[in-house]
């Protein structure tokens, strides 16, 4: 199987499983996981970088207004 | 524990595009290096599975493994590589000072993940902005943008899959320069008994 369509199916699984999900879900996702050792290691590459995507909670405005434009305002991120 | 076998994984992604670069010595195809890398990943999962003494250098394992992936894959299309010994070595120099890099790394990742998300189409950043820094559900920013789940799924889709790409894949140019000029000035200093 091509790069290309193993690392498609890892982010599709990746977002799948944030939503709603159920026992079958959750079997479909074993197989597949199952299915070629790459599988595994191309799904835990997606969400290392899923997860370091937390840190951009910290550009939260501090006045609790939700701006989905936020990027857009933003120049270059300040320095912590 | 199964996360434990993650762990030479995870500590090699940080360190990607040294493995993409080394890999780039047996083929120029990009297609090609992502199915090496893939398979390198895939070895250091089934390594750290297994019952084996810890490896001191993930580094300089990861190297390794992506060395005999590419031997494979190149055996397998019966070509022979030429193999200029004393650089490998050399490479195993930049184990240490690891630290002060980490450091500016995380700016710079910072700084590059912002300017992916400012890339995104304009709806599909909406939906991330509110998935990641708002930490909104996928139900919940369906409902407050008016749109399906199942496009709100597409589009953090989409965005998963492009944010990946710019704090992994670096563009070899750019980042490559950096690195080869990092691993030289070390090795001058090695050599010059550091």
């Amino acid at each position: 199987m091509a790069a290309t369509d193993v690392a498609a199916a890892a982010v599709a699984w990746l977002i799948r499983l944030e939503a709603q999900t159920s026992p079958e879900i959750w079997d479909r996702f074993q197989e597949w996981l199952d299915a070629d050792p790459r599988h595994r290691a191309v799904f835990i590459r997606l969400r290392t970088a899923w997860t370091h995507c937390d840190r951009l909670k910290l550009l939260r405005p501090a006045d609790g207004r939700i701006d989905p434009d936020l990027f857009m305002v933003l120049g270059t991120p300040p320095r912590p | 524990m199964a996360k434990d076998e993650e762990r030479y994984l995870l500590q090699a992604l940080e360190f990607e595009n040294f493995l993409r670069a080394c890999l780039y010595r047996y083929t120029r195809n990009s297609a090609d290096v992502e199915e090496l890398l893939q398979e390198t990943y895939a070895r250091l999962l089934t390594a750290g599975a297994a019952n084996e003494p810890e490896v001191r250098s993930v580094r300089a394992f990861s190297l390794t493994v992506a060395r005999n992936v590419a031997f494979d894959w190149l055996r397998h299309k019966q070509i022979v590589p030429i193999e200029l010994v004393a650089d490998m070595e050399a490479m195993d120099v930049l184990d240490e000072r690891d630290q002060i890099d980490a450091i500016v790394n995380s700016h710079q990742e910072l700084a590059l993940l912002v300017k992916a998300v400012q890339e995104l189409p304009e709806r599909c950043r909406q939906v991330f902005t509110l998935r990641k820094v708002y930490g909104y559900s996928q139900k919940e920013i369906a409902a407050r943008m008016n749109i399906t789940e199942n496009t709100v799924e597409q589009q953090l889709t989409k965005a998963a899959r492009h944010c990946a790409q710019a704090l992994f894949d670096q563009p070899l140019g750019e980042r490559h320069g950096t690195f080869f000029d990092r691993f030289r000035k070390r090795k001058q200093a090695h050599d010059g008994g550091d």
